[in-house]
């Protein structure tokens, strides 16, 4: 229980886990920026010419890939094989439109992880972005929200019921969870990942996390404001999502005490059917129409997972409850103001000094970076695809610009404070 | 064993993909037809500009089909038609006057695949060639 309880004091405070984390996230960024300026259809440049260079380009990629894996150069593997996942998109998108494809955001998911899946055996970490991706195809397919309604609508003016078109779809979601949750407990029970006892569940169950996120979203902008639609939407709401949640709980809480083995697994699940429980109830007081509340409701599960984790940061309360509130505040009022973005700005200040009295490397970090974040998200313009594929390959330059600074002259500003 | 397969397998999508570009390619080898259209234009962040494009069976020359008979059900009740945006005002107007057809690769029993667009009588290509003069 001991070495349990090191490796993962040790894996929690791995700066440099971290730090690859972002540089995946600013990799993302710079492959979004190519999806986006290949969305952004040239038209006068042959189909040929568009097909041949894509395909260059996957082919280029991958050789490059071979050699970096061949020759133990593990980072530039990684970066290369999160370019490839995001070119493999790009490509899709591309000849979407050259044969004039419709646009189908699960039907695309879906081809993208039936392509993309050898990467995850050079790439572990990408796990991250294929699951939350694959779960989108498998199941979005089932719950396209536009032909969903249609069905339901239907089905309820036809005489029938809506359950009927509702059961396919909730068995699908059980389905997905079976696979993916069978899936995550192989991979945290073999042997090799003894000292991966959090990280890869917790890399899963935010994957799951996210992909609720997507789903209760999808609803909330989708669904027909009938009585029948609406009782649909609790069942869906209770079996779909509360149900299969306590089960994984209750059943990677048996598997851990069997294996005496510690994980926050079972408290993270368990507060995630609890959230959807307030959600449900939120439905039927007054604020049940403001999507304020029910949207925070998940970025706070997430907040609690991590004051939980905080346990194990020597960390003033101060600090701690200032990046609660900072992190709620983040999600849940995003706004593209600049009226939001500057006292945004100045809590990431205020955060950064905390923790540079604190001697909390990390979460100093986390301030500054997130300051960035939240800079190049304020000049976000979707309305231009040319030029927000051009801002986003800048934005994860930046990023990884800052990574790069933080580490080099990290280490100056910290000596300088420890000799204080 | 592991390291002579994950080369092969990083090859995958490269092979898939090219198998799918395949594919589609045969299906617009069939008979051209021309239907007219009715629509306008959305935002889609992950496929780019495009416009939304019914069908309008109605303005639409049925003697192109056998035995002068639309096949609606053969097609879907709308289509994609990927453009810039430096377009889309131009095409929405021609889209709006009613002087815009989709083209298909069409064969009963197969998917119709969108070929072209005509606009004025004219291909897309051209359209937007004279657009920016």
């Amino acid at each position: 229980m001991a070495d349990i309880s090191d490796s993962l004091k040790k894996k929690v405070y791995d700066e440099n886990y971290w730090m690859m984390v972002l540089i995946y996230f600013a990799s993302f960024l710079i492959g979004l920026g190519i999806v986006a300026e290949i969305a952004f259809n040239w038209e006068l440049i042959p189909d040929s010419v568009k097909l041949g260079g894509a395909l260059a380009a996957l082919i280029i990629n991958a050789m490059a890939l071979i050699w970096a894996m061949k020759a133990d150069k593990k980072i530039l593997t990684q970066i290369l094989a999160c370019v490839y996942a995001f070119l493999i998109m790009g490509v899709i998108g591309l000849v979407g439109q050259i044969f004039q494809l419709k646009s189908d955001l699960a039907r695309g998911c879906l081809t993208w992880s039936a392509l993309s899946w050898p990467l995850f055996l050079v790439a572990p970490r990408l796990l991250w972005l294929w699951l939350p991706i694959a779960f989108i195809g498998v199941d979005g397919s089932a719950w396209q929200s536009h032909v969903l309604q249609d069905e339901v609508v239907r089905s309820v003016v036809n005489g029938g019921s809506a359950e009927a078109v509702m059961l396919p779809r909730i068995v699908s979601v059980y389905c997905c969870l079976c696979l993916l949750g069978a899936y995550e407990l192989w991979v945290n029970f073999k042997k090799e990942a003894q000292d991966n006892i959090v990280a890869k569940p917790l890399r899963f169950w935010s994957a799951m996390a996210l992909y609720t996120v997507y789903l209760r979203m999808m609803f909330s902008l989708t669904l027909v404001e009938t009585e029948a639609v609406k009782a649909v939407h609790d069942i869906l709401l209770a079996f779909a999502w509360i149900l299969p949640y306590l089960i994984f709980a209750g059943l990677v809480w048996a598997l851990n005490k069997h294996y005496n083995r510690k994980s926050f697994m079972p408290l993270f699940l368990g507060g995630l059917a609890l959230e959807f429980l307030i959600t449900l109830a939120f439905k039927y007081c007054t604020f049940h129409s403001h999507h304020l509340f029910s949207g925070a409701g998940i970025p706070v599960v997430f907040v609690a997972v991590l004051a939980l984790y905080s346990r194990h940061y020597k960390m003033s309360k101060l600090l701690r409850f200032c990046y609660f509130l900072l992190f709620v505040w983040f999600v849940s009022v995003w706004q593209n103001d600049i009226f939001d973005v500057i006292p945004f700005l100045i809590g990431c200040g205020v955060g950064a000094y905390l923790a540079y009295r604190a001697r909390n490397k990390r979460w100093f970090n986390i301030a500054v970076l997130a300051a960035v974040l939240r800079i190049l998200g304020h000049y976000a313009d979707v309305d231009n695809l040319q030029f927000f594929g051009i801002y986003l390959i800048g934005s994860g330059v930046l990023l990884l610009l800052t990574i790069l600074l933080l580490k080099k002259y990290g280490k100056l500003l910290w000596e300088n404070r420890n000799e204080k | 064993m592991k390291n002579k397969v994950l080369p092969v397998l990083l090859f995958l999508p490269v092979l898939g993909m090219m198998l799918c570009v395949l594919w589609l390619k045969t299906m617009t080898v069939f008979e051209r037809v021309e239907i007219a259209v009715s629509g306008y234009d959305p935002r889609d962040f992950f496929s780019g500009n495009y416009m939304n494009l019914q069908l309008n069976w109605e303005a639409t020359d049925c003697s192109q089909f056998a035995n002068d008979k639309c096949p609606i059900t053969d097609f879907d009740a709308f289509y994609h038609f990927y453009i810039q945006q430096k377009n889309s005002n131009a095409l929405t107007q021609k889209v709006n006057a009613g002087s815009v057809k989709l083209v298909f690769s069409y064969e009963h029993g197969y998917k119709p695949m969108i070929v072209d667009l005509l606009v004025d009588g004219k291909s897309y290509i051209d359209f937007i060639k004279e657009t920016a003069r």
